[in-house]
């Protein structure tokens, strides 16, 4: 089987079409013409349409693979970054955590002025330029709904999946959770709307993906976390299957979320010849772990 | 590349309903594609026949939905 995966979404899976053998035919017909087409999985810079992951499995995947190709690649407009072959491809065992550098003192910022800090309300913190536990072999089966969590459950996590109170995934745009379907799903998965202790704080939006033709809009969601760099903030992401990064769309460190560059227009590529604009527009509110919980088990 | 190989890949090739012209040169190790095409290219952007086959399909299948919704 042959399953082509265009690759947009940062917190929802991405659309995926398995080809039936007609086009399976004309596809590898179309690969092996030029192979050099094939790039790493993880072959995705910073910026630009990160293209398509082809996942090969049965006789294609042994087909295909006499022939060098990967069981799952990349094919994408980007130009080519060697780095990534450095990469691990092989997935971690989930259910792990980055590090967490400790605690301080955590006045309110505009992302928490909603809430009332209490005295002994605290930040817990991984680094802010160090992202090495998720841009390796976590970085493609681990969202930003993972890095939020600061779990790695290497597959591909949503809110309230874990607390039986799941976002409905599927809905479409005019049906996409609101701040009420999103905080039930977040508090069943154990998260806090206010702060009584050291705590990790991540913050979410909802946002609009809207095509240049064709297609009606769809909704994705996306989270961000903060971390210090000294006593400013980094709030910090990890955009889908791209890498954990402090930086918004305009390459800027992110000291507020809330006044952060959080919309980006991909125009149309020879592979993708459709553009659309991201942007995550819609807060949904500021969450955080319960006193003394560096990291939240999410599913 | 060897008779053995060119050979194997026809058959492989055949038994996948591919007929398209396959050039001679194609890598036979698994992983050497990625590697050989990292030594070809870095910093570059490749287009390839792949990327043509790929923006028709999506687009149709997106345009399939989208009229499935509709109705």
């Amino acid at each position: 089987v042959i399953t082509v995966e265009l690759d947009i979404f940062s917190g929802l899976e991405n659309q995926k079409w398995d080809l039936t053998p007609e086009e399976a035919t004309g596809f590898i017909a179309a690969l092996v013409e030029d192979l050099a087409v094939v790039r790493p999985l993880l072959s995705v810079a910073d910026v630009g349409a990160r293209g398509y992951i082809i996942h090969l499995t049965g006789i294609h995947a042994s087909l295909l693979g006499l022939l060098g190709v990967p069981t799952s690649f990349r094919i994408t407009d980007q130009p080519f970054d060697p780095s990534f072959l450095d990469i691990p491809l092989t997935p971690s065992a989930p259910g792990d955590a980055e590090s967490v550098l400790g605690s301080v003192d955590d006045p309110p910022n505009d992302e928490a002025r909603s809430f009332a800090p209490l005295a002994a309300c605290s930040l817990a913190y991984t680094s802010w330029n160090d992202f090495s536990f998720w841009n390796g072999s976590r970085q493609q089966t681990n969202n930003c709904y993972c890095y939020a969590a600061n779990y790695a459950t290497n597959n591909w996590s949503h809110p309230g999946r874990k607390g039986g109170a799941p976002i409905p995934t599927n809905a479409a745009y005019s049906s996409r959770p609101g701040v009420t379907s999103f905080t039930n799903a977040m508090t069943a998965d154990g998260w806090k709307t206010s702060c009584n202790g050291e705590s990790l704080r991540v913050v979410a939006y909802v946002g609009k993906i809207t095509y240049d033709s064709v297609y009606s809009p769809q909704w994705d969601y996306h989270f961000w976390r903060k971390n210090l760099n000294g006593s400013t903030d980094r709030w910090c992401h990890k955009p889908g299957s791209t890498k954990a990064r402090n930086k918004d769309y305009s390459g800027s460190f992110i000291t507020s979320v809330a006044s952060a560059d959080r919309s980006k227009y991909f125009p149309p590529t020879t592979s993708f010849p459709v553009g659309y604009t991201i942007n995550y527009n819609e807060r949904i509110g500021t969450f955080r772990t319960p006193a003394g919980k560096r990291s939240l088990v999410i599913k | 590349m060897s008779k053995n190989l060119s050979s194997r890949r026809s058959v492989l090739l055949g038994a996948a309903g591919v007929t398209a012209a396959v050039p001679a040169a194609a890598i036979l190790t698994p992983h050497d594609v990625i590697a050989a095409n990292v030594t070809a290219g870095p910093g570059k952007a490749h287009h390839g026949p792949a990327h043509d086959w790929l923006a028709t399909f999506v687009v149709q299948k997106m345009k399939e939905e989208q009229a499935g919704r509709a109705q």
